[in-house]
């Protein structure tokens, strides 16, 4: 018992703070996702919804490591980069709904969610689409010199698509400070990436003098831990970095991808979910760790609870756009 | 502008008998106006006070455009609305029917409005506009399409004109009719020609003979045209495939024998119709034969004056014309060309004689009639001509 | 000033008043573009800002897009129009939509300067006139400059809009020469300009037609007949309302445009003017454009594929009458 304390007592009250917080970022993920399927099952989301459930640990670690002001660009598996680079639930859930009061005013929808005050220039739905906007605006912040760095976000897919090689190339040309996030979860859709990439994923960034790293992406601490490492280098003007983060979508591709069989096993999918679940990896480590106690760490369950729950009744409840809105915002 | 007869599509104005401001009487002589046939008189429709004439001496108006109005004393007319101009009233080829009119107009001016001459969409527009008819404007753009100016100058021509002499093409109808209807007739019918030369001595006693007395009781001299309308109509009796019609259902007999007389009019001839001229007696042919010349005369024929005809008559013994070939009128089956008459050194029992004599030249349908049938008809005409029983 | 010139200088003018602007593209620093157009920009304002970017089209219009949502001004120089196969994801998916997909918050306030026009003898792959593409997506703007004043104007407008717009130079036509003010001026899209006043047909022409047209014009006064030659200046926006009241006036219509004829520019005027004039109309609009195969190599071919004036002129008689 004493020994507990005593571990208790060596984290910092700043580094506890931070775990809480990116516990909780998690929680809020994984339960805006069960929202969505339940949305989405029930026929009240319309479009697509491909769910970051099982990958939270990557974008709350590496947004944990960022500031407001630093840029990302997101994939059409975004919901929780938006998160957890700051969107607010009640917005996320109206734009997925596609209400007016929704982050793009219900023009976007799940895969186009945009949010430049918390420095989200984006989900993308052209796969490896956002390489260029990234590297753009690591250009930016170069020349205006205004210190930020961006996050590209991309799926192990988009390792198939020239442009991110194109713009690497001129990253490392020009020495812009753009992370690349490479999360990978084995599949390109309904694809094993055993059968669309051929050799070593970061050897690709090292030929272009990219250094790179690859980590597992179910421990937030430690993908927290490198980007943070990782997002100094690149502010200090380094130049870009790869980072490829081992991770596994508990869902298919999208919602509505329910016989998965022919490209994964049921037993792959229950290895992942029983031994790499990073929300609960985390809550094991916090309670082992004693750096929380049951009752916090279930105050902490039933604030997101209720947050999420009333985000959702928020966007039901909220008007979809007025039709006459449908010609604005094309041109400034 | 009232719609006077069948397939009119518009009227010209060849006088006001009223003055704007004229208390009207419903019933009375309104104005005369010149449809492709006739001059026509139009009754007023109502009593009133002439007010807002639109149209004036020479104007050629689409039917059914308003072209003046009958308000109650004090009122005033409404508004100018060009909404008030309708299109000319489409027309439905038909058959001509047999106990009716001839067909009001040619196949080819009915393909023409059928299918619409090529008119460029601004065309089209300014005629709607101005009240144009485009079948009555040549069309002098590419491939002879109808452009916007063309309409405008047909829009500006009676105006323009009026003073002077009369445009052909826009005003007079009546030889617009003419030269559609002979042109269908000389190239859709099969004319065949017989002549007969016959001595008229007896035709000549006859008149002789009972001329005073008619013109004693109706005023009116009997001419030789009126003798040979009363004998072709007795010998038509006994040839009613003479005096029947080519229709769409191939040969119609016609139930009455109404001859048509060929008058010349201002710029053309019309056939002023004598009906059941069978049943008529000659001083009753004389005097509607008269009253039709006066009337052609005066540009006065009303529609009812030269529609129905059955046989036609055409005499151009006043202008010394010793014979010609006549073009039938269709859908009638035959028409009789008259010669003067001359004396002519002629055998008679053998020896030469002077006799006076007239060459009659018959043209038939040979859809409707054969050479022999005709043949018949015009001997029997001969021998009426020979020994009239009048 | 020659329209290379005036393009230039429009690009220097708009570099010293903003700092934010920039251009990038292959070989326009030192080299200043492979057409000279922009040779010695980068004396004045260095290497950061006249970019020699790789050979990655796709590439850098990416960068040029998100540096344009986070606070630059870009210049994307495309070298030749062709090459438009190649950053069409960037341009259509990325830079036409991102405001609308946003809801409005974001912006990408980039210029994509490309070539068009064959008869260089350059064959399929370099002399298209592919801008019809780009006038097809909402979002992006389209500007087709046709004499040196309104190359400058036009740049200036494009380089000061807040949308993405794309502006295609004649490669033929950078020699061509005209009056240039000295001062400060801009042109504003959407707004045609009467190069020709006339009476009897309207022939719209833009880029490397207007030439074709004006020339065309000179031959039918010969024959009496009054053409108006009418340069939208913009493809999108477009200012119909000019076009339309030239052809209600002349009642006849000629759209002339190299871009391939087909579901082309023409085609899109002359359902304006057919939608707006119809009954102002004595014919049919014609459309003359680039004949519907690959831009051949061989000259006799090549020159058989583009409008001529003398093209023109017979069309433009035979709507005439």
């Amino acid at each position: 018992m004493t020994t507990v304390l005593d571990r208790s007592k060596a984290h910092s009250e700043s580094d506890v703070q931070q775990w809480l917080r990116m516990y909780r970022q998690m929680l809020m993920i994984r339960l805006f996702e069960e929202q969505v399927n339940d949305l989405y099952t029930r026929a009240l989301m319309p479009g697509l919804a491909h769910l970051y459930t099982g990958q939270e640990a990557v974008a709350v670690g590496i947004c944990e490591a960022l500031r407001l002001d630093d840029y990302i660009t997101s994939t059409h598996r975004g919901h929780g980069h938006c998160l957890a680079k700051g969107a607010q639930l009640g917005a996320m859930f109206a734009e997925l709904l596609g209400k007016e009061a929704g982050y793009c005013k219900g023009k976007g929808g799940s895969m186009h969610i945009a949010d430049p005050d918390t420095g989200n220039l984006g989900a993308n739905a052209i796969v490896g689409g956002s390489a260029g906007i990234a590297t753009g605006a690591a250009f930016s912040a170069k020349r205006l010199n205004t210190g930020q760095v961006a996050v590209c976000f991309f799926g192990d897919g988009a390792m198939g698509q020239g442009l991110l090689y194109e713009v690497m190339n001129m990253a490392a040309l020009w020495t812009l400070p753009v992370i690349y996030v490479c999360e990978n979860n084995l599949y390109n859709e309904y694809t094993h990436n055993s059968e669309t990439l051929a050799g070593d994923m970061l050897t690709r960034a090292v030929g272009f003098g990219v250094p790179g790293e690859r980590i597992d992406g179910q421990e937030v601490r430690k993908v927290y831990a490198t980007a943070k490492t990782m997002v100094a280098r690149v502010r200090a003007g380094a130049g870009p970095a790869f980072l490829v983060c081992d991770t596994y979508r508990f869902h298919g591709h999208h919602v509505g991808d329910i016989n998965r069989e022919y490209y994964r096993s049921k037993q792959e999918e229950q290895q992942w979910k029983t031994e790499r679940d990073p929300v609960k990896l985390m809550l094991d480590w916090l309670t082992t760790e004693k750096v929380a106690n049951r009752a916090q760490l279930d105050q902490i369950q039933n604030e997101v609870k209720a947050e999420v729950e009333k985000a959702v009744q928020f966007a039901m409840a909220a008007p979809y756009p007025a039709v006459d809105r449908v010609a604005q915002d094309v041109y400034a | 502008m009232p719609a006077l007869e069948m397939a009119q599509e518009t009227g010209k104005i060849v006088s006001w008998l009223k003055k704007e401001g004229d208390a009207i009487n419903k019933g009375a002589p309104l104005l005369e106006v010149e449809t492709d046939k006739a001059v026509v008189e139009v009754e007023a429709t109502a009593d009133g006070v002439l007010a807002g004439v639109k149209s004036h001496e020479g104007d050629v108006v689409p039917v059914g455009v308003t072209i003046a109005w009958i308000v109650a004393p004090g009122e005033k007319p409404p508004a100018d609305s060009p909404a008030a101009a309708p299109a000319a009233r489409k027309v439905t080829e038909q058959p001509p029917q047999a106990a009716s009119m001839p067909a009001p107009i040619s196949v080819e001016s009915s393909a023409r409005r059928e299918g619409g001459p090529q008119i460029s969409p601004k065309a089209r527009r300014l005629a709607k506009e101005k009240g144009v008819d485009i079948n009555r404007i040549k069309g002098t753009g590419p491939d002879g399409t109808i452009t916007g100016e063309d309409v405008l100058a047909a829009a500006a021509a009676p105006a323009a004109a009026a003073p002077s002499a009369r445009a052909p093409s826009v005003l007079s109808g009546i030889a617009r009719l003419m030269a559609e209807r002979t042109t269908q007739s000389w190239t859709q019918v099969p004319h065949f020609v017989l002549t007969r030369e016959i001595d008229v001595a007896a035709l000549q006693q006859a008149r002789e003979k009972l001329g005073p007395a008619i013109e004693r009781d109706r005023g009116v001299k009997i001419t030789v045209t009126d003798l040979l309308v009363a004998l072709a109509a007795q010998v038509l009796k006994k040839h009613p495939k003479m005096n029947a019609s080519w229709g769409a259902n191939g040969i119609q007999l016609n139930p009455q024998i109404n001859i048509s007389v060929a008058m010349a009019v201002t710029d053309a001839v019309v056939g002023a119709v004598i009906p059941n001229a069978d049943a008529a007696a000659l001083a009753d042919i004389a005097v509607q034969r008269r009253n039709l010349t006066e009337r052609a005369r005066s540009s006065r024929l009303k529609p009812a004056d030269v529609t129905g005809g059955t046989f036609t008559i055409s005499n151009l013994g006043m202008y010394k014309i010793d014979s010609f070939n006549a073009i039938i009128a269709p859908p009638q089956a035959a028409i009789l060309a008259v010669g003067r008459i001359a004396d002519r050194v002629v055998a008679v029992n053998g020896r030469p004689a002077v006799r006076p004599m007239m060459t009659l030249t018959l043209s038939s349908d040979h859809r409707v009639v054969d050479g022999a049938q005709a043949a018949l008809f015009l001997n029997d005409l001969a021998e009426a001509i020979r020994a009239p029983e009048l | 000033m020659t329209l290379g010139e005036a393009v230039r200088e429009a690009l220097a003018e708009e570099m010293r008043r903003d700092s934010r602007v920039f251009i990038c593209g292959e070989d326009i620093a030192e080299a200043g573009t492979v057409f000279k157009v922009l040779t010695g920009l980068v004396d004045e304002f260095g290497k950061e800002r006249v970019l020699d970017t790789p050979i990655s089209e796709a590439g850098f219009t990416g960068i040029a897009v998100g540096a344009a949502m986070t606070g630059m001004r870009p210049v994307v120089d495309i070298m030749f129009g062709d090459f438009s196969t190649l950053v069409m994801d960037q341009m259509v998916n990325q830079a036409a939509k991102v405001r609308y997909m946003s809801g409005g918050k974001c912006k990408v306030p980039m210029v994509m300067r490309a070539t068009l026009g064959a008869s260089r003898r350059s064959a399929a792959q370099h002399s298209q006139s592919l801008h019809a593409w780009f006038a097809h997506i909402p979002g992006l703007k389209v500007v087709l400059p046709s004499t040196p004043y309104d190359a400058k104007g036009l740049m200036k407008t494009a380089i000061r809009d807040d949308n993405p717009v794309v502006f295609f130079e004649d490669k033929m036509m950078y020699k061509l020469k005209g009056p240039v003010p000295a001062e400060d001026y801009t042109i504003p899209f959407g707004v045609a300009d009467i190069k020709r006043v006339g009476t009897d047909i309207t022939i719209i022409a833009t880029s490397s037609m207007v030439q074709v047209a004006l020339d065309a014009a000179k031959m039918l006064e010969e024959f009496d007949i009054s053409a108006e030659v009418i340069d939208p200046r913009t493809v999108w926006p477009l200012d119909e309302k000019t076009l339309i009241e030239s052809a209600k006036k002349t009642s006849r219509v000629i759209v002339v445009d190299e871009g391939y004829e087909r579901y082309g520019v023409t085609a899109e005027i002359a359902s304006v003017i057919a939608e707006g004039a119809f009954f102002s109309l004595e014919a049919p609009v014609k459309r003359i454009g680039a004949m519907h195969v690959p831009i051949p190599f061989s000259p006799p071919l090549e020159d058989a594929t583009i409008p001529t004036e003398r093209q023109v002129f017979g069309a433009a008689k035979a709507l005439c009458g």
